[in-house]
């Protein structure tokens, strides 16, 4: 039956140009191999881990992004956020003299109460852009009185294993788990299909899937493999992962795309449009707070004047690069890590063809112009 | 005169057109003499039989060099890159889905594009006037009472669509297509339109009538051109039999088998006590006022009336969406409930197919399978996870009950014919199981065939103790479904038909007032003949 046949692979919409951006990244990555000033440069373990640990912060933001502007919002604020949220954890430390989980607890209350903030304001009618652009101002300002607008250093040495490299052994570890658990859900998804007698996945789709998970675990491992994870890419990784997941497999990740695609249809279909609005902005928030404290790991300390400046952009950029429409409704948190590591890949390659910083500014600007125009023509 | 040359056009995977050669406007007989002024060709075929892509090609959708064949106007080939280049040969195409800017006044979307000006300056006052002059053909003395400053997505889609038809009509074509215009207009907006269709034929504009409605392409069109799986079947005179045509079978069209017996004590599902909705701009007007009704198990009570008279107004109330609330009781198998926002609706058991199934029945970016799950994620998830598996079942099922056609479970459901997306619209309901299905315009837009699978699967449903809803502007749909029939008028209760007493003419006097109905009575007589 023609039906079942194709019902056995549901193919989503925008896969598409995620397979397009993964080759644009392999063909930026194979162009970097061997022009002559970058070979033997870029692709290396160094130069790799390097590239993710500087694209952490950004991803972590870039996955929150994602599900706001899904729902058609945008939130401007996450780069004063990094800064406000940074400042608090600071703060904790230098003036209270809390631990580290403290000043990260209450970095991440902080975060999560302005996404509930942003959120609550965009679920009744309040355009996002405006409510999150006086968010942008705020935040800067609220790390500034606070912190008397002074730099604040050092962390404690705790919070300082943020910025540190897992070892080898746990850091085989932490790859083998998180592919035994995509294999496991990989199987999982072929046999629960039996209990409605649908049509079982065929046997090379799932080798398939599995061996793309496997060959991602190698690669992340065979780039760890000297000196270990570092911990921002760990936590950057787990975040992106989480992300993934949320958006394809959970309600209320069906209900961002819902609502992005038709927020009329999703309510008159019973879906509570507000609290999934509202709980959308609080993940922005929350991994807003997250990349603040990483940030305030890795730089060890706060300038609450210019930590996470133009991040919101940077992040927006990311995004869309990735395939995720403004418009909402389209797009994947696949897609913007994808998004992320050419827009770091790009930045880093471009240092290493020694290209002006400013024509960088240019270069970028012509990707992201271009990227959408992938996306555009995938979709009519 | 416009022909279209031996047309073909290819989609992946799908072939649209064939071959249709089709000359609009009536051509001069051999001696150079025109036989009428203008025409009104009929254009009739099932969803998917090629219509919309025809119409497409003909109004420039489709740019020159993506299809096969050619257009030509008045003996030139023509070449269009764009709607607007098909404009300007004198095609203009008021599309089903409207175009207009919600925002904008009636009077400024009017005259959009050929705004008057003084000194570079709008005049405003001139604009109104001009629109005014456009709109009274079309809507004769209910454009008088139009506050033409108002945003247009205050009025109601028939006076919108109606908007649309004099836009068109002010350009000037050679041909005016018109696509479904009637979908959304009541029995006297309809009659109003044609009234102005026949006036500017014989003014020797020509037209091409595209509708689902059979009735009045006899009534209106001189020739009719039947399409079926992108090619042309025939071109017949009017008063042929269409449906074998269309088709390629013929379509039973039995009233309703109405084994309810009123007598029997089948239990109430749905009951409403003094229903009073307040309208959602102007205060103090009421659109539904002191309705009272009740629907029992199995039964199919439509709600009929003219545009506004407060059909969709009671659905929607009833869905929990009236912006300003609602009093009066509602109660479902005897429970009272209070309609505060769909989900208390849904919870309540009643389920909406609403209207404007693009606008507010479907994701249309996303695939089928997550717009049948839309309603039901809850249900197909386990601690927040959605089980894919449970959707892709769930899904199967509703495709092989509602027989939709789609090209798989992932498809995009925009790219579904109108018919198989309203199932869809449908579909995403049965899931819950509702004991109240509340349907609006359930076959609005949607071919011969669909339709009567949709009121076979109406039927069906209450065979399974579903009460349901129906609020429909098509008379002969509701004559078809209905056990009962209220008449609304003016958010009223104008009366209550059951029975035999269901008939169009009953409904209709009821509908406007009997002398109304006289005279609409004899503009149709008079179409007819």
């Amino acid at each position: 039956m023609k039906l079942e046949r194709s019902a056995r692979t549901p193919r989503r919409a925008g896969d598409s140009s995620i397979w397009i951006m993964a080759g644009v990244l392999v063909l930026l990555w194979a162009t970097l191999a061997v022009l002559p000033q970058t070979r033997g440069v870029f692709l290396t373990q160094g130069n790799l881990a390097t590239l993710l640990v500087q694209s952490s912060v950004l991803l972590v933001i870039s996955v929150g992004m994602t599900m706001v502007i899904l729902i058609r919002g945008i939130d401007l604020s996450v780069g004063a956020g990094v800064a406000l949220t940074g400042t608090v954890a600071a703060l904790i430390q230098l003036k209270c003299h809390g631990s580290a989980p403290l000043a990260i607890v209450a970095a991440v209350a902080v975060g999560a109460t302005i996404g509930a903030w942003h959120g609550w304001w965009a679920a009744h009618g309040i355009p996002a852009f405006v409510v999150t652009l006086a968010g942008f101002k705020a935040y800067r300002g609220g790390a500034l009185v606070l912190s008397g607008a002074k730099g604040l250093s050092p962390m404690s040495d705790d919070f300082s294993l943020l910025a540190r490299t897992v070892p080898l052994a746990p850091t085989i570890a932490i790859i083998v788990i998180a592919l035994a658990a995509g294999i496991a859900l990989t199987l999982r998804d072929a046999t629960s299909r039996r209990r409605f007698n649908l049509a079982p996945l065929t046997s090379r789709v799932v080798a398939l899937r599995i061996a793309a998970q496997v060959v991602l675990a190698g690669l992340v491992l065979w780039v760890f493999a000297e000196r270990g994870m570092p911990v921002q890419v760990g936590i950057a990784g787990t975040v992106a992962l989480w992300g993934i997941f949320v958006t394809k497999r959970t309600r209320f990740g069906r209900h961002l795309y819902a609502i992005g695609g038709n927020p009329d249809a999703a309510r008159l279909s019973g879906i509570d449009v507000k609290r999934t609005t509202i709980g959308a902005y609080v993940i922005v928030g929350v991994l807003t707070a997250v990349a603040g404290v990483m940030l305030a790991a890795r730089v060890n300390g706060v300038t609450p004047g210019s930590q996470g400046n133009l991040l919101e952009l940077d992040a927006v950029t990311a995004v869309v690069i990735g395939g995720t429409a403004l418009a909402g409704g389209r797009g994947s948190v696949v897609g913007t890590v994808l998004g992320t590591l050419v827009f770091a890949t790009l930045a880093n390659g471009m240092n290493h063809l020694r290209i002006d910083s400013n024509l960088q500014l240019i270069f970028t600007g012509l990707v992201l112009l271009a990227a959408v125009q992938i996306s555009r023509g995938k979709r009519s | 005169m416009i022909e279209l040359r031996d047309i073909g056009k290819t989609f992946p995977g799908v072939r649209a057109l064939n071959g249709v050669t089709l000359a609009i406007g009536v051509p001069a007989d051999k001696s150079g003499e025109t036989i009428a002024p203008g025409e009104v060709l009929g254009l009739v075929g099932e969803n998917g039989a090629g219509k919309s892509t025809l119409i497409k090609i003909l109004g420039g959708v489709y740019a020159a060099g993506s299809f096969k064949g050619e257009v030509v106007v008045d003996g030139k080939v023509q070449a269009f890159r764009s709607t607007l280049d098909a404009r300007r040969a004198g095609i203009a195409i008021v599309h089903q889905e409207l175009a207009l800017v919600s925002e904008m006044s009636i009077a400024e979307n009017l005259m959009l594009g050929r705004e008057p000006t003084r000194f570079g300056l709008v005049d405003r006052a001139e604009l109104e006037a001009k629109a005014r002059a456009l709109l009274a053909p079309v809507l004769g003395a209910e454009a008088d009472a139009l506050d033409f400053q108002a945003p247009v997505d205050e009025l109601g889609v028939g006076v919108q669509q109606c908007l649309e038809i004099a836009r068109a009509l002010a350009d000037r074509a050679k041909v005016v297509v018109l696509d479904e215009p009637t979908a959304a207009l009541s029995e006297a907006e309809s009659e109003k339109l044609f009234a102005l269709i026949r006036e500017r034929r014989a003014a020797g504009d020509s037209f091409v009538y595209i509708s689902h409605r059979l009735e009045e392409i006899a009534a209106l069109c001189d020739r009719v051109a039947v399409l079926r799986d992108g090619e042309l079947v025939e071109i017949v005179t009017p008063d042929t039999d269409l449906v074998p045509l269309m088709t390629g079978a013929v379509i039973p069209d039995r009233a309703r088998a109405r084994a309810r017996d009123t007598a029997t004590d089948t239990p109430t599902v749905l009951r409403v006590e003094g229903l009073r909705v307040a309208h959602p701009a102007l205060p103090g007007r009421l659109v539904v006022d002191d309705l009272s009704f009740s629907v029992a198990a199995g039964e199919v009570v439509a709600l009929a009336g003219a545009m506004g008279a407060g059909r969709t107004a009671t659905l929607a109330t009833l869905f929990g969406t009236a912006k300003r609330g609602y009093t009066g009781s509602v109660a479902i198998d005897g429970k009272p409930v209070a309609l505060v926002n769909p989900r208390t609706a849904i919870a309540a058991g009643i389920a909406y197919v609403p209207e404007d199934r693009k606008a507010l029945g479907l994701v249309l970016g996303l695939s089928v399978a997550d717009n049948l799950a839309l309603s039901a994620l809850g249900r197909l998830s386990k601690l927040g996870v959605v089980d894919g598996a449970s959707v892709e079942h769930s899904a199967l099922a509703r495709l092989r009950e509602l027989s939709i056609k789609a090209p798989s479970l992932g498809a995009e459901v925009a790219t579904l014919s109108g018919g198989n997306q309203q199932k869809v619209v449908i579909g995403k309901w049965l899931e819950l199981a509702p004991r109240v299905l509340l349907l609006d315009e359930p076959t609005r837009g949607v071919d011969v065939g669909a339709k009567a699978e949709i009121y076979a699967l109406v039927e069906e449903l209450t065979s399974r103790g579903h009460a349901v809803v129906l609020a429909s502007s098509d008379l002969p749909e509701v004559v078809r479904l209905a056990d009962r029939v209220i008449v609304l008028r003016e958010g009223k209760a104008a009366g209550e038909l059951a029975g035999a007493d269901i008939t169009p003419i009953r409904i209709m006097q009821l509908a406007v007032g009997t002398v109304a109905a006289v005279l609409a009575q004899e503009a149709l007589g008079e179409a007819r003949t």
